[in-house]
């Protein structure tokens, strides 16, 4: 086999990350998440059995008694004031997200598209519609109203809502399914409508639910920790939890962003993903390709690596994950700054957060950012002596350098990498490059 | 710019008469096996049931490309952009049944209910590792794949991408799936005088070095209404579109 090259290809315009959304296990809102993980809190406890919109076909008997997950509170989702008879669980999920990412101030923007990713889809819907008694093939085959196409047109529609009558309908649409990576090439397509001219503004995002077909399909996998316990980079982790969220950014060039008087505390200045192929669920623990994105994301972005001050990762509780991810970065980047960068997450509030991770990760990499600091994670029992990488803990720490390094994980061997900065950062990158600040 | 072109049906085509006027269907390359693809795939285990179709097309455009030799278990290197309509919810309704029946339900079954298994399963078997996305917008699917995969290559994200659609349809025997694949490049035109672009909702096919243009709307032309509202058409309408420039060389 040749050997791999690190160049990928040419690098990505920088984009203005204009607004942000989300709901997750930990609130509806980004100070929601912001607010658990200052109090050390968390969205993870035991599951209730009526988390499907409409209920699957376990009525009131839990799947799992013991089960635990992130799952957003059912008033928070039934109070959403643009909810339809027949809409999946997740679509309040998104519209909620959806909303508080093109809510703020500046100018309006003419041309707004969508971009989304999703693992299952409407899972909720499909479990009901799969689920029902004497159930063909043929009825989910056939009925165009739980397809994935469905589902976007009403995500869609949410998003026109929330930009307000005025404006032009959201164009161009697109949805992905990529597992925990679908967000991230969701947001490839949104830069290549934007730097083509389709769109001035994208609101990309990432959006599951935490179904009986969900859980029952991670459990199945023997995926989910035993302990219900969520310990990332911890020797006693024993396997992941999973949550259901909507995470959404609106991005737009940096230019645009500043023309029209809209703040943004983030840019995202280089992102790559890079597949394993070497298994459908196991990473390869190495970290080669996860190293590959890494460097790509960096050369997308012009920068080195002393020049990043803070990694948030995928931290679902999995060791085959945090010490692929710590090979990964000490692979890319070298033993020295491996030790040394501190790492944070945010999925000790949340859970995992299948699909929605990608955006969820470029949106906490934004919240640090903007405060300056990473807050504190759990301490480990043990430190995983198999990790060079190691947690934020004790009490939070300052970001030393406006630039995150944001890393996601997928099932089926997918790797991301994103590298998020401040403007000022960005605006230095750009004049060094050349161009206009 | 298109290196390589690929089609094939499930095989339940075969017994199905609504894959018979479509002839591109006829299995043209001999069946995948584990031992096609030494190193990357256990050969103790069948390749997935449920994508059969869509490695068989992904295999017949990328030996046709000249990216990919049988058996020599070389990786392609490459990005690969799949699509996938309802293909997926064959094994999701599976799935769904065993949880509710109180079965046991199959790890495969939900794997391949997740519409990325697919592209998983390709890149390890061909090695397209560069970049991995799946679209997945029911029968538009198809358009938007090969959109992703053209703006990709236009932006010099990529050099070149094997764009890959797999599609079911309900019948009154088991549901027929279709899969097409389609090898693109970033560059003049060589092995196809053919380039492909999207405009709108339309393909446009326009040759190269002989003839002349031809615009290909999305939906037609179509041998068999079943196939019209699947996410392989638009791949399936180019691959059969270059077929006689394949039998002219």
């Amino acid at each position: 086999m040749r050997g791999k090259r690190n160049l990928l290809g040419a690098p990505r315009a920088p984009l203005a990350v204009s607004g942000a959304g989300l709901v997750s296990a930990a609130g509806v809102g980004l100070e929601a998440l912001r607010a658990a993980l200052d109090r050390g809190s968390s969205g993870l406890r035991p599951l209730h059995p009526a988390g499907g919109s409409p209920p699957g076909p376990w009525g009131e008997e839990p799947l799992d008694p013991a089960g635990i997950g992130g799952q957003v509170r059912d008033e928070l989702l039934a109070g959403w004031e643009g909810l339809r008879a027949g809409d999946d669980r997740a679509v309040p999920l998104a519209a909620m997200a959806i909303e508080e990412a093109v809510r703020g101030p500046g100018a309006p923007v003419p041309r707004t598209g969508l971009s989304m990713g999703t693992a299952l889809g409407p899972s909720g819907a499909l479990e009901g519609l799969l689920g029902r008694e004497g159930a063909e093939e043929a009825d989910v085959l056939g009925d165009a109203s739980v397809g994935f196409d469905a589902y976007l047109a009403r995500l869609a529609e949410c998003l026109e809502h929330a930009l307000g009558a005025r404006l032009a309908p959201p164009e161009p649409l697109s949805i992905f399914s990529m597992t925990c990576v679908s967000g991230l090439c969701a947001l490839e397509q949104a830069a290549a409508d934007i730097a083509l001219g389709r769109a001035d503004r994208m609101v990309v995002g990432g959006v599951d639910t935490l179904t009986a077909f969900m859980y029952g399909g991670f459990r199945s996998l023997s995926a989910l920790s035993k302990s219900g316990r969520l310990r990332p980079f911890d020797a006693s982790h024993d396997g992941i939890l999973i949550g259901e969220a909507a995470a959404f950014i609106a991005v737009e060039p940096l230019r645009d962003a500043r023309s029209r008087g809209a703040p943004f505390a983030g840019v995202i200045a280089g992102q790559r993903l890079v597949s394993d192929g070497i298994h459908m669920t196991s990473p390869d623990v190495e970290g080669k390709a996860m190293a590959r994105a890494i460097r790509g994301a960096l050369e997308d972005a012009g920068l080195a690596a002393g020049d990043i001050g803070c990694i948030t990762v995928t931290a679902a509780g999995s060791a085959v994950y945090d010490r692929m991810q710590s090979a990964a970065v000490e692979r890319a980047l070298g033993p020295e700054a491996a030790a040394a960068i501190p790492v944070t997450t945010w999925e000790s509030a949340t859970g995992h957060a299948l699909a929605a991770t990608g955006i969820l990760g470029i949106v906490h990499a934004v919240m640090v950012l903007r405060s300056g600091r990473m807050t504190a994670l759990p301490e480990p029992d043990e430190p995983d002596p198999a990790c060079v990488l190691r947690p934020v803990t004790g009490a939070p720490r300052e970001l030393r350098s406006p630039c995150v390094l944001a890393l996601t994980v997928g099932f089926g061997g997918q790797n991301g990498a994103s590298i998020v900065t401040s403007p000022e950062l960005a605006a230095d990158i750009a004049g060094a490059r050349g161009g206009p600040p | 710019m298109i290196d390589g072109v690929g089609i094939a049906a499930g095989r339940e085509a075969e017994d199905d008469p609504r894959a018979r006027d479509w002839p591109s269907l006829r299995r043209q390359v001999p069946p995948l096996l584990p031992e096609d693809f030494p190193g990357r795939w256990n050969p103790r285990r069948a390749l997935p049931p449920d994508i059969d179709p869509l490695a068989d097309a992904a295999a017949m455009a990328l030996e046709d490309a000249g990216w990919w030799t049988r058996g020599s278990g070389e990786a392609c290197e490459g990005a690969l952009v799949v699509a996938s309509d309802r293909a997926s919810f064959i094994p999701a309704a599976r799935f769904v049944r065993s949880l509710r029946d109180g079965a046991s339900p199959s790890p495969s079954d939900f794997l391949f209910a997740l519409p990325s298994s697919a592209a998983a399963v390709l890149g390890m078997l061909f090695g397209l590792t560069d970049y991995q996305a799946t679209a997945v917008g029911g029968p538009r699917a198809g358009g938007t794949a090969l959109g992703h995969a053209l703006d990709l290559l236009r932006l010099g994200r990529h050099e070149r991408i094997l764009v890959a659609a797999l599609g079911a349809v309900a019948g009154p025997g088991p549901p027929l799936r279709l899969a097409a694949a389609i090898c693109l490049r970033a560059g003049d035109p060589t092995r196809y005088p053919g380039r492909v672009e999207l405009r709108g909702e339309a393909i446009h096919l326009e040759r190269t070095a002989r003839g002349e243009g031809k615009r290909l709307p999305a939906g037609a032309p179509s041998a068999s209404w079943a196939f019209q509202d699947l996410a392989p058409l638009p791949l399936a309408c180019a691959a059969r579109w270059l077929e006689p420039e394949r039998q002219e060389e």
